[in-house]
């Protein structure tokens, strides 16, 4: 089973940059990459305002068409100014603040405007969360799925299939798939491995790789190395705030 | 695919932050969770006295493991002091020894584990402990 979505890893800032980039093809694919990148956490946010699937998938949508690609939103991204999910948080509120208030005068004038929905989104939106906590959410598990991507191919360049089946079965499926772990001694058979203790220490080793690349990878949604730090911090409080 | 839950992300980036400040300890740490995740570290699954005796012979026998397989001499470094401090902790928790290593070989690593400042204080009074509990009843 793909346990993970596959797709390249770039610098946010840099993928930003593309965006604008004279060559239209560079600029579409580098827009794609973006929007796919933080979908999730946009659906979460919209969904969690109390939007049903349908609406809440139309309005992201709409998001992407009108705010995203047509107001082109990454013009005004810079480094200097902040965190690009903190910009992208704030254009996601001002746009549902500007439907709602086009909801209300297409009510006044009988209208039904609204975009035909599409594809429906997978309702991933947990029923305790704020909108703000939801998109954090999505977020930190988007970050999470694209560095196990990483570390899984990454391992399997370097030999190492059977310390990611450990990884994945100990401490993967259990995280995604709310599975209990597989246990050592069936892991020492499957494998032919020496011991218990020789699968526990594999599992160590994607364990202390996967932390490296998570690190890598928050350093792709920063200005600055430096600020990698302060990100990680600021995820945590968000995700362990209570409501 | 079930949604990560925010606990899981959080012990997640946790992890990271963990391994980011003491890579080697970490990875003690994280060893001791896979054996019994009631236990946070390997300082707390060594120095409970009511750890049972199975436990801490998956404790020694990872510990043993990672002294060879460590990534780095820390990992190694570390990896050697909590599998002798396994050993002490059969001792002290229980009376018993885990080890077939001779008693001068087993007196050394634990004398060194009790001097070793970089070690943390609990473990060194363990292996402390360990060290009067194998001289025997004077």
């Amino acid at each position: 089973m793909q346990l993970i979505d596959s797709g390249a890893s770039h610098t946010d800032w840099s993928m930003i940059a593309q965006t604008t980039d004279a060559d239209g093809q560079v600029a579409a694919d580098a827009l794609e990459r973006l929007v796919r990148r933080y979908w999730s956490a946009v659906y979460a946010y919209i969904r969690r305002t109390g939007r049903d699937v349908h609406a809440a998938t139309d309005l992201t949508q709409g998001f992407v068409c009108d705010i995203i690609i047509s107001r082109r939103l990454c013009d005004y991204a810079d480094p200097q100014r902040g965190r690009f999910r903190t910009l992208l948080l704030g254009a996601v509120q001002n746009y549902l603040r500007e439907q709602h208030r086009h909801d209300l005068r297409q009510r006044t004038f009988g209208v039904d405007m609204r975009p035909l929905p599409l594809e429906p989104w997978p309702d991933q939106a947990s029923s305790d969360e704020t909108p703000e906590q939801a998109f954090c959410h999505h977020w930190s598990a988007t970050l999470v799925r694209q560095v196990l991507t990483d570390v899984r191919v990454q391992c399997e360049k370097d030999g190492l299939d059977a310390h990611w089946v450990v990884f994945e079965h100990r401490v993967v499926r259990p995280m995604l798939l709310d599975e209990p772990p597989t246990a050592h001694a069936a892991l020492v058979e499957r494998l032919h491995l020496k011991d218990e203790s020789q699968a526990a220490n594999m599992m160590i080793t994607v364990k202390r790789r996967f932390a490296r690349a998570l690190y890598q990878e928050i350093g792709r949604t920063v200005a600055d190395p430096s600020q990698i730090e302060d990100e990680l911090h600021e995820l945590l409080r968000d995700l362990e705030q209570t409501k | 695919m079930s949604m990560v839950s925010r606990q899981q992300l959080s012990d997640v980036l946790r992890s990271a932050v963990e391994a980011s400040l003491d890579p080697a300890m970490a990875s003690a740490n994280w060893l001791a969770r896979d054996i019994d995740p009631n236990y946070n570290t390997a300082v707390e699954l060594l120095t409970d006295s009511a750890v049972s005796l199975e436990t801490l012979r998956k404790a020694k026998d990872v510990y043993k493991t990672m002294r060879i397989l460590g990534e780095s001499p820390a990992d190694r470094r570390i990896a050697a002091r909590l599998y002798a401090a396994s050993i002490g902790a059969a001792l002290v928790h229980h009376g018993c020894r885990i080890s077939r290593q001779s008693e001068s070989a087993l007196q050394r690593g634990l004398q060194s584990l009790g001097t070793d400042k970089r070690m943390p204080q609990p473990i060194r009074r363990l292996a402390e402990a360990a060290l009067i509990m194998l001289d025997g009843p004077s």
